[in-house]
């Protein structure tokens, strides 16, 4: 099996990635009493009615009290989990090329394997790993919110989960990109992060409001409509498939030297 | 019949540096071929040429009758200049991931050479000296039944009795009817193994030929008349 390098190669990360995301879950589920419990209290509501931001603030706390849905997506679904699944994405993609270039263990597998079963195995086994990290934390989250008896329709957990994988299949295809570019590690991680950063500040600027990749990924909107965005999933997957090609073409006639 | 056709190959790099400067050779089919030079003169880059790592400027190169860049041929097996190892695993594992993708892989084929060498299973790769670690790079590599064995310093970091087990494995493949092309500077353990050489100095072909031939026409061993003709250039 070509790809049973890659997988023992990055089943360690995995399994590290995906016990901070699930144990992450399970602390923000146990947070949700102390959480309520502190923005009831009548110091924090008087705090709010004379806040110079006003209604809207105390009505994003009143949400959370009264919503767990909403709670969900404030502290969960739409924050920590797409945080981390940013995290998960560097951290998986990053040294995919660089590492093997910076210590040269790539003249093992060149000529041995072609360059497609290079590039494939390598990127496609992080695609999965990917995968299973998102969707196991937010199976820990739902567990994690069913065990303590909260109601969260599955439907918008799952709609969130979906965006989360296919943002984050975009977010680790940039980082395997930036990994082929450069023969040490530690440029392609600052550039991933750099990239990351650039994203975030998109849907700030009018011109750039379209690749407002997190926006999609943390679905203001599936709290009112659970769906998963069928025309942004197919724009994001799309953009995906160009860049692997576009990293597979550079990897097919770069010089390993 | 050739197994490696070289013809008017050149190599410059992107930061300008120009390694090969449209060298010619051809290797035999059960030759061991030796690729010699001082630093810079060009090996590296011709055995990576030859593996299908780097893409010529300029110039064809044929391995086993296939243009071997960018997909390499799969009848090559390559020991590079650096014996680098994946760090994390124990040689068993080791063995267990190259087998999963190295082509025509035995590993009882690696059991015989892994006592030859006098490897030892259980340790860590990280915790390898450069010797064990070439020994070990040697044994995978020579595990694979293939035409043709790309060897760079294959002796680096062995002590004299492993260092003429190695020698022997080189033969012993060759007697088999596979090729060996072997870079190394060690130019007594060249003269031992080799039939045919080329000298290589600032991307260049000094010699090509014969070991005996090159040893008659100075009437010196190898040494003398490698350093005679690389010297000799610069004068």
């Amino acid at each position: 099996m070509k790809s049973y390098k890659e997988i023992k190669a990055i089943q360690m990360r995995t399994v590290i990635m995906l016990a901070i995301l699930a144990g992450l879950a399970i602390v923000v589920v146990m947070l949700r009493n102390t959480i309520v419990s502190t923005l009831s209290s009548s110091q924090i509501q008087e705090s709010l009615k004379n806040s110079p931001m006003g209604k809207g603030l105390a009505s994003e706390m009143s949400r959370i009290i009264k919503d767990f849905s909403y709670y969900s997506y404030s502290q969960w679904f739409g924050k920590t989990y797409m945080q981390m699944a940013a995290l998960i994405a560097v951290v998986l993609s990053f040294p995919l090329f660089s590492k093997e270039r910076e210590k040269q263990t790539i003249y093992l597998l060149i000529g041995r394997m072609t360059r497609w079963e290079i590039y494939s195995s390598k990127v496609l086994t992080g695609y999965i790993a990917s995968l299973i990290t998102i969707f196991g934390g937010g199976i820990a989250y739902l567990l994690a919110a069913a065990i303590m008896g909260y109601s969260l329709p599955s439907s918008m957990a799952f709609a969130w989960m979906f965006r989360a994988m296919v943002g984050t299949l975009l977010l680790y295809q940039i980082g395997a990109y930036t990994s082929l570019l450069f023969k040490s590690q530690v440029k392609p991680f600052l550039l991933d992060i750099a990239i990351y950063v650039g994203l975030g500040v998109t849907p700030l600027f009018k011109q750039t409001k379209f690749l407002d990749l997190f926006g999609y990924m943390g679905g203001k909107e599936v709290l009112k409509n659970p769906t998963v965005g069928i025309v942004p999933t197919i724009v994001v997957l799309s953009v995906c498939a160009v860049i692997f090609t576009l990293g597979y073409l550079q990897f097919r006639r770069m010089d390993i030297c | 019949m050739s197994v490696i056709e070289v013809k008017e190959l050149s190599k410059t790099y992107k930061n300008g540096v120009e390694a090969l400067k449209g060298i010619s050779f051809n290797v035999e089919k059960g030759s061991i071929f030796a690729i010699l030079g001082p630093n810079g003169a060009g090996k590296t880059t011709t055995l990576k040429s030859v593996l299908g790592a780097i893409k010529p400027t300029t110039g064809e190169v044929l391995t086993v009758g296939k243009n071997p860049f960018p997909n390499g041929v799969k009848e090559i097996s390559f020991v590079p200049e650096e014996k680098s190892l994946y760090e994390w695993v124990r040689i068993s594992e080791m063995v267990k991931i190259f087998g999963s993708f190295a082509p025509n892989f035995s590993l009882k084929k690696f059991g015989i050479l892994s006592k030859r060498l006098n490897l030892t299973m259980k340790r860590k790769i990280g915790e390898l000296s450069q010797g064990n670690r070439t020994k070990l790079y040697v044994a995978l590599a020579f595990a694979q039944d293939v035409k043709l064995y790309l060897l760079d310093e294959p002796t680096w970091g062995l002590d004299p009795v492993i260092r003429k087990e190695v020698l022997d494995i080189v033969k012993e493949n060759a007697v088999d009817g596979k090729t060996v092309v072997y870079s190394s500077h060690i130019l007594s353990e060249v003269e031992e193994v080799c039939d045919q050489l080329i000298i290589l100095k600032e991307g260049k072909i000094l010699y090509n030929g014969s070991l005996d031939k090159l040893k008659e026409s100075n009437k010196l061993d190898l040494s003398k008349a490698f350093l005679k003709m690389v010297k000799g250039e610069e004068k």
